[in-house]
């Protein structure tokens, strides 16, 4: 090893920067540098003055910027340094660093607001030494991190009257002659270290005992929202309480939960046993609820499945996804876990999925995250259509099977860095042991695929071509009822206008169904006849098209692509059923609301005249 | 000296007497509406009717499944969607011809018939259209600067303010604007009502003049500025009150209407939707009613120009109407004539029929 990469995060903040280029060009999902001009309040900097190491001496002098993902010299995100001589294979090396940063108007993630401060990424992060090569990319406006374990034991100077959260456990707490105080924080096993301070958290403090022992749960909550305290605490409480059910323990002694200030661009983000919520001082829906609990997933999917963020974000934002929605619909209900209103209801399973159809198929989902169409297909396949495509697998391998498989893989690679063929492979083996599968007699699933680094045995089962479709493939899945008919078998008879006639004389009924899109997954169809019959047929899928027919006293009146509506993947789930009847209920509601938004429009646009 | 009277009342008096000009209106919005989502409406509901899933928006109401709806119809070939947009321009035009036809009613008690308030219309489309044009000459600059007030002060709010004391703050910002534009809006309203006044008047032949002065448009602005000025906190006020009147109704009623989404019927809803929007236009018509009392009162002062300046409804109008009590109206309208042409002072033009007013 002749040389150590480490990360600049916060020289991010710069016009020239990657990051920024990035987000101004194709967006980014904090705030977008989209003026052609940039304020100085929102420049942000990090400056190594002196870098040395045990036995190497001096190595300011070795330092240098690199731009491994795009060559943008001016990025300064990731600066290595050389070392004179290389370091042997199981030696150790202690770097010791003098820096000094300066944290802009927040932008992502980090920064300052009013007398507000989050202090993310703001310190000199080795880049990762993993599969034999440094990982260490540069900040983009889409990635997340990607960092090793290791041992914080932080001091923080800050004002008397600042409250301050930050990873790990406090250990000490000294109040200064000169107005200040200075706070001890220590974290073991983490990835990162972050704090956050403010003179207006109000503290709400609360325990949960977890199969591993007690666990605090502190929340830093603004005094300008009152109900937020309790709100995340309530939350949280819960939400752990389901992981350790559900994954594995939480096996933190504490987990602080940080109300982040209104209008920054710092909620709803991640670090190691420390989280930003998001609220408001208005809050009908359960915004509040939804962002804490898929922030405090994230302590196990980020925190301890440490994933790279860069090269695999899906395995963390998309699974965290996935076991958001299923812990959210456990505590607030699968229809009502985004809004519960006696008028009107929405369910955060159905509202990933409607943000997964509105950009279904620009990029798999495991493109590296730098490397998506643009922020929008980033989101849409990173989050929502991984959420998406795990409940689909849920309802192929069966609930019990699926979360088998998710805590073997969380118990089994916490405190590593595992990879998409990691979790594939576990999902797989789970599903062969619990018979849900079949293992075909081809041998590598890894055969044209790049980068298949997997520690897991291969298994080759019948879920490899849903994989392949939906996590490595941008197939996109839609099942339609193409026709459904009926008439008397004896056609050329007048039918009987009596009903009990009627029912006697054969009916021919024919249902044609279609698979619109390239996503080929088998599926069950329920059809229902006139006399109350219920039948399920399966359908392979492979055809573009296939056929049922039935020679019986009585027609069809309804099909439907799967009736158990497990099927998530399908685009369009208004295709998948015909029913002979009409209910022209909602299109008059919904031309309802449109027409009279149209008139209240046409009126106030009319004030003009 | 005319009496002064209570606006708020005399506008309602006025409003509902003429009745049909803010039926014929509603209509007109309810109708366009309806017309330009017919194509959207035959769009969903082939999405939605003979499709299992949409019951959750029959017994319920989804809002993803909603969202799925719009977004297919969004991705969908069909130009419905922006299609139904238009019912807002054709509105605009109707409602260029109707309100003048309005404010004509008001004024000369001629009936509010569709003929009526249409041919008047007609009869005014451009004297409108002008001022609209110099109203939104006059209003965009103001506006522009008070934006550019309002957004340093949201900064400054942002700097100091959080929750729920910087939404009121960022609200008081809004209200002040909005305060503004009612005064704006106040203003030109009070100019229309006075451009249909002075295309009463009958002026004299005059071969030295250029143009008709009745048409004359800038004629209006120092009068209707004046009675403004005179009378301000008068009409401000019922102005402001019948907006936040108007308002409150569509809240209120659509805060009502929202609680029949999940119910298996539309009408409820769609009552409570009309009820809310038909009185926030009722309102927009009694600010009309409003500031043609207060217009009556203080009616426009013509310079007197030889040999004399008179009064009357158009001709065609008082032809458009013509029952025998409208008849008798449009005789009723006095001579305003001066009896001596001066180029002193104005000659002040008499009231027009109380009984109408």
């Amino acid at each position: 090893m002749n040389s150590v990469p480490f990360h600049l995060y916060l020289n991010a903040f710069r016009p020239q920067s990657t990051f920024t280029s990035e987000t101004h060009f194709t967006g980014g999902i904090r705030d977008s540098e989209e003026n052609d001009n940039y304020p100085n309040e929102k420049l942000g900097s990090i400056d190594i003055s002196t870098i040395s190491a045990d036995g190497y001496g001096d190595l300011t002098g070795s330092m240098h910027f690199t731009a491994p993902d795009d060559g943008n010299m001016q990025d300064h995100t990731v600066a290595e340094v050389s070392l004179p001589h290389p370091l042997a294979p199981g030696a150790t090396v202690t770097f010791r660093l003098a820096f000094h940063d300066k944290f802009p108007l927040s932008i992502a993630r980090n920064g300052y607001k009013r007398d507000f401060i989050m202090g993310g990424q703001w310190y000199p992060k080795p880049g990762l030494f993993w599969h034999g090569a440094w990982n260490c990319h540069q900040y983009h406006s889409t990635t997340e991190f990607f960092s090793d374990f290791g041992t914080f034991n932080v001091h923080l100077t800050l004002p008397q009257r600042y409250v301050v959260g930050a990873s790990g456990v406090p250990t000490s707490n000294r109040v200064n002659p000169d107005g200040t105080k200075t706070l001890g924080f220590y974290g073991e096993d983490i990835g990162d270290f972050a704090f956050a301070a403010s003179p207006h958290f109000t503290v709400t403090d609360d325990t949960y005992a977890s199969s591993m022992g007690p666990v605090k749960v502190h929340v830093l909550a603004l005094a300008c929202h009152p109900a937020a305290g309790p709100r995340y605490r309530d939350i949280i409480l819960k939400t752990l309480a389901e992981f350790d059910r559900r994954f594995g323990p939480y096996p933190y002694k504490i987990v602080t939960v940080i109300d982040p200030e209104p209008g920054s661009e710092i909620g709803g983000m991640e670090y190691p046993t420390l989280f930003t919520g998001g609220t408001s001082w208005y809050e009908p829906s359960y915004g509040t609820e939804i962002t804490a609990e898929h922030e405090f997933g994230h302590q196990y999917w980020y925190g301890m499945v440490a994933t790279n963020e860069f090269e695999d974000a899906w395995l963390d934002e998309g699974i965290n996804s996935y076991t958001e929605v299923n812990v959210l619909s456990s505590i607030l209900g699968r229809n009502t876990s985004v809004l519960n209103r006696p008028y009107a209801n929405a369910g955060d399973y159905e509202l990933q999925r409607l943000a997964y159809i509105w950009t279904p198929d620009f990029d798999p989902v495991t493109h590296w995250a730098f490397k998506f169409r643009n922020s929008r297909s980033y989101t849409a396949v990173t989050y929502s259509k991984t959420a998406t495509l795990l409940a689909t697998l849920e309802s192929i391998i069966g609930r019990d099977t699926m979360d088998e498989a998710m805590r073997t893989y969380f118990m089994k690679y916490r405190f590593t860095h595992p990879t998409t063929e990691d979790f594939l492979r576990t999902i797989e083996q789970v599903a062969v042991q619990r018979g849900r599968t079949t293992v075909l007699p081809t041998s590598s699933p890894c055969a044209g695929l790049t980068g298949c680094v997997a520690d897991v045995p291969p298994v080759n089962s019948s879920l490899r071509p849903y994989f392949d479709q939906a996590v490595y493939g941008t197939q996109v899945l839609d099942y339609t009822v193409d026709s459904v008919s009926a008439s008397p078998v004896q056609w050329w008879v007048p039918e009987p206008k009596d009903k009990h006639a009627r029912e006697q004389i054969p009916y021919l009924s024919t249902v044609y169904l279609r698979r619109k899109g390239d996503f080929v997954l088998p599926v069950t169809v329920e059809v229902v006849f006139e006399d109350g019959t219920r039948l399920r047929e399966h359908w392979d899928g492979i055809d573009r098209w296939r056929k049922f027919s039935y020679e019986r006293r009585s027609k069809v009146t309804s099909v439907e692509i799967d009736p158990d509506h497990s099927v998530l993947l399908d685009v369009d789930l208004f295709n998948n059923s015909y029913t002979e009847e009409s209910n022209g209920i909602p299109a008059r509601k919904l031309t309802n609301i449109w027409a009279s938004a149209q008139q209240f429009i046409a009126q106030l646009a009319s004030w003009i005249v | 000296m005319p009496q002064k009277r209570m606006l708020l009342t005399s506008g309602l008096s006025l409003t509902l007497r003429n009745w049909p000009a803010f039926v014929w209106t509603y209509v007109f919005n309810l109708g366009l509406a309806l017309i330009f989502a017919l194509p959207l409406h035959q769009q969903i509901a082939s999405i939605t009717a003979h499709s299992l899933a949409s019951q959750r928006l029959t017994g319920a109401f989804d809002l993803s499944t909603m969202g799925e709806v719009f977004l297919k119809l969004s991705q969908g070939p069909g130009p419905a969607m922006r299609s139904s947009y238009f019912s807002t321009p054709f509105y605009f035009v109707l409602y260029f011809l109707i309100v003048p036809g309005t404010l004509f009613c008001y004024q000369t008690g001629a009936s509010a018939t569709l003929f009526t308030l249409l041919q008047s219309g007609f009869v005014h489309f451009w004297r409108f259209v002008r001022i609209t044009l110099i109203s939104l000459v006059v209003t965009a600059p103001i506006l522009a600067g008070l934006n550019a007030l309002r957004n340093r002060w949201s900064d400054h709010i942002d700097l100091n303010n959080v929750g729920l004391p910087a939404f009121l703050l960022n609200l008081a910002g809004l209200i002040l604007i909005g305060l503004v534009v009612a005064f704006l809006r106040v203003y030109f309203d009070l100019v229309q009502v006075y451009t249909v006044q002075l295309g009463l008047i009958q002026f004299p032949a005059d071969p030295g003049r250029k143009g008709r002065p009745e048409r004359q448009i800038r004629r209006t602005f120092k009068p209707a500025w004046r009675t403004l000025r005179r009378n301000f906190f008068r009409l401000y006020l019922t102005f402001v009150f019948l907006t936040l009147l108007g308002l409150a109704a569509v809240v209120v009623t659509a805060r009502i209407a929202m609680h029949s989404l999940a119910q298996p019927r539309v009408w409820p809803m769609f009552l409570l939707a009309q009820l809310g929007l038909s009185l926030m236009l009722l309102t927009r018509f009694w600010q009309r009613g409003a500031e043609t009392c207060l217009a009556l009162e203080n009616q426009i002062h013509v310079p007197a120009v030889a040999p004399s300046a008179t009064i009357v409804p158009q001709e065609p109008l008082v032809e458009a109407a013509p029952t025998h009590g409208e008849q008798q109206e449009a005789q009723a309208v006095p001579d305003i004539t001066a009896a001596e042409p001066s180029t002193e002072s104005p000659t002040p033009l008499e009231e027009l029929p109380t009984s109408e007013i």
